[in-house]
């Protein structure tokens, strides 16, 4: 049997009065990706949302319940949301490059607003990575340039970049691919593919043929 | 049958062209006062302008070269000085404002910076010497700056406000969602991606202190030599350019439209340079 890395017991979630979910159990395995798949609005961001504390940041939303990662449960008293979100990273249905920070930049921001210091750490780490965002040969030549100067598809995993760069061990994706072309949409499927082997991966989709246990 | 669809058609048209004509001619005398005033002074000023007015301090009446150096490294202090305090406080009170402001103390605040905006300027001129001037006992750069830069909190305030709420809230969960603590996103994301706007604001907020007169009268008041001490009366363009303009001899007068000019094409140049500047803020 496969470790379960996230245990989600009796997950309720509302928005001021209005209650979005009513009550979610659910084991997600380790180093698998698990897809989320529903209607329109039926709460799947929502949902991941709660995985990593993201959920609260929204004015007047609130969860309950229990959600253990390796057995603890972020929801306790003394842990720091910051702190789990530092394990458990997140990817937005909008590619949202940083607009002031250059590529480079925008890999090592997470990095860098931590307080990692130490040019050959970071250019380490951007490489790193870029590599397993599988966009490295695109950029490689251009970190200097402006994040949002790329293509659709490109930010998106310029913004996986960034996310793993701060080595989560799992990876939260909210309709990754809604904004973006098929071909685009096809790179960044392959790449859940490959970063499954390391990393689990939670992710809301609309896509019904998604295959990712080829 | 036959319509009429032509008929009426000439009629409206005929309509629609008196109704251009009247707004364009409305539009025309929009601008009118802003070419005027701009020939107008350049035209008087023109004429008594030149290096000694840049470097030179004032002269008595008869004896040619006066200047108002003093005068524009006062403006510059006194300006200076209302940035330093209102810079902080209008920055960090829009970002207050757009990100925690929702509720009844946010509309309260956002409430009285509205109306502040609206003050006509004199009234923090007397509060300033009722504060500074009185209790110091003396005119001074200090009083003057605390005065400008009450004027200038609610434009930077509202202007930090509005561009901060252009920034999507996306891109603030992004920087969340890497585990940066809120205060961080707020100052390396928030503040950055927003800040070639509200330099825009701040730069049009300097523009407008630095152009003001009757908050100065009687704080800042004037000086005619150098002052390098921010308690000591100060000489600043405006009041010079007041003092000169209402002064009986003509001398005095030309150095008043001189002044102007210079004020003038300061001003122009800063809100021409930052509007062209803020059409490149690019939020992605």
């Amino acid at each position: 049997m496969d470790k379960e890395k996230i245990v989600v017991l009796g997950l309720k979630a509302w928005f001021d009065e209005k209650q979005a979910l009513h009550g979610i159990n659910i084991r997600i395995k380790e180093k698998k990706a698990t897809a989320v798949i529903g209607p329109s609005g039926c709460g799947k961001s929502t949902f991941i949302r709660c995985l990593n504390r993201m959920h609260e940041a929204i004015p007047g939303a609130r969860a309950a319940g229990r959600i253990l990662v390796d057995g603890q449960d972020i929801f306790g008293p003394e842990v720091d949301p910051v702190l789990v979100r530092r394990q458990i990273g997140m990817v937005f249905q909008k590619p949202t490059p940083f607009p002031t920070m250059s590529i480079y930049e925008n890999v090592i921001a997470g990095l860098k607003l931590n307080g990692l210091k130490g040019k050959e750490l970071l250019d380490e780490a951007a490489e790193q990575s870029l590599r397993r965002a599988a966009l490295w040969h695109e950029v490689k030549d251009d970190l200097k340039k402006p994040g949002i100067g790329l293509s659709g598809g490109q930010q998106q995993r310029l913004c996986i970049a960034r996310a793993l760069a701060v080595k989560p061990e799992v990876l939260l994706l909210d309709e990754p691919c809604s904004a973006l072309d098929p071909i685009s949409t096809g790179k960044i499927e392959e790449l859940i593919h490959e970063l499954k082997n390391s990393i689990t991966i939670v992710i809301v989709t609309h896509n019904m043929h998604y295959q990712f246990t080829k | 049958m036959e319509n009429n669809w032509s008929q009426s058609y000439s009629l409206r048209k005929a309509k629609d062209k008196i109704f251009l004509a009247a707004v364009s001619l409305a539009a025309l005398f929009a601008v009118l006062p802003l070419i005027a005033l701009l020939l107008f002074v350049v035209f008087k000023g023109a004429g008594s302008l030149n290096w000694q007015f840049f470097v030179n301090l004032p002269r008595p009446v008869g004896e040619a070269g006066g200047g108002m150096a003093n005068a524009i490294v006062g403006t510059m202090a006194i300006v200076g000085l209302a940035s330093m305090f209102s810079l902080p406080i209008g920055i960090f009170g829009g970002l207050w404002l757009a990100e925690w402001g929702k509720g009844k103390r946010g509309f309260f605040i956002r409430y009285a910076v509205d109306v502040m905006s609206g003050f006509p300027t004199i009234i923090f001129g007397i509060f300033s010497y009722m504060l500074l001037v009185l209790t110091l006992k003396r005119f001074s750069a200090l009083a003057g700056g605390f005065a400008l830069g009450l004027i200038m909190i609610p434009y930077i305030t509202k202007t930090t406000e509005e561009m901060i709420k252009m920034v999507p809230r996306t891109l603030k969960e992004s920087a969340l969602a890497l585990g940066v603590p809120e205060w961080k996103v707020m100052l390396s994301v928030v503040l950055r991606t927003a800040w070639n706007g509200i330099f825009t604001g701040v730069m049009l907020a300097v523009a407008r202190a630095a152009g003001e007169t009757a908050p100065l009268l009687f704080t800042a008041f004037n000086n005619n030599y150098w002052n390098f001490r921010l308690d000591q009366p100060t000489a600043s363009m405006t009041v010079q350019i007041y003092n000169y303009a209402i002064s009986p001899f003509s001398e005095w007068n030309n150095l008043a439209w001189a002044g102007s000019m210079v004020l003038v094409g300061l001003i122009l140049f800063v809100t021409v340079t930052v509007r062209k500047y803020s059409k490149r803020i690019n939020y992605g």
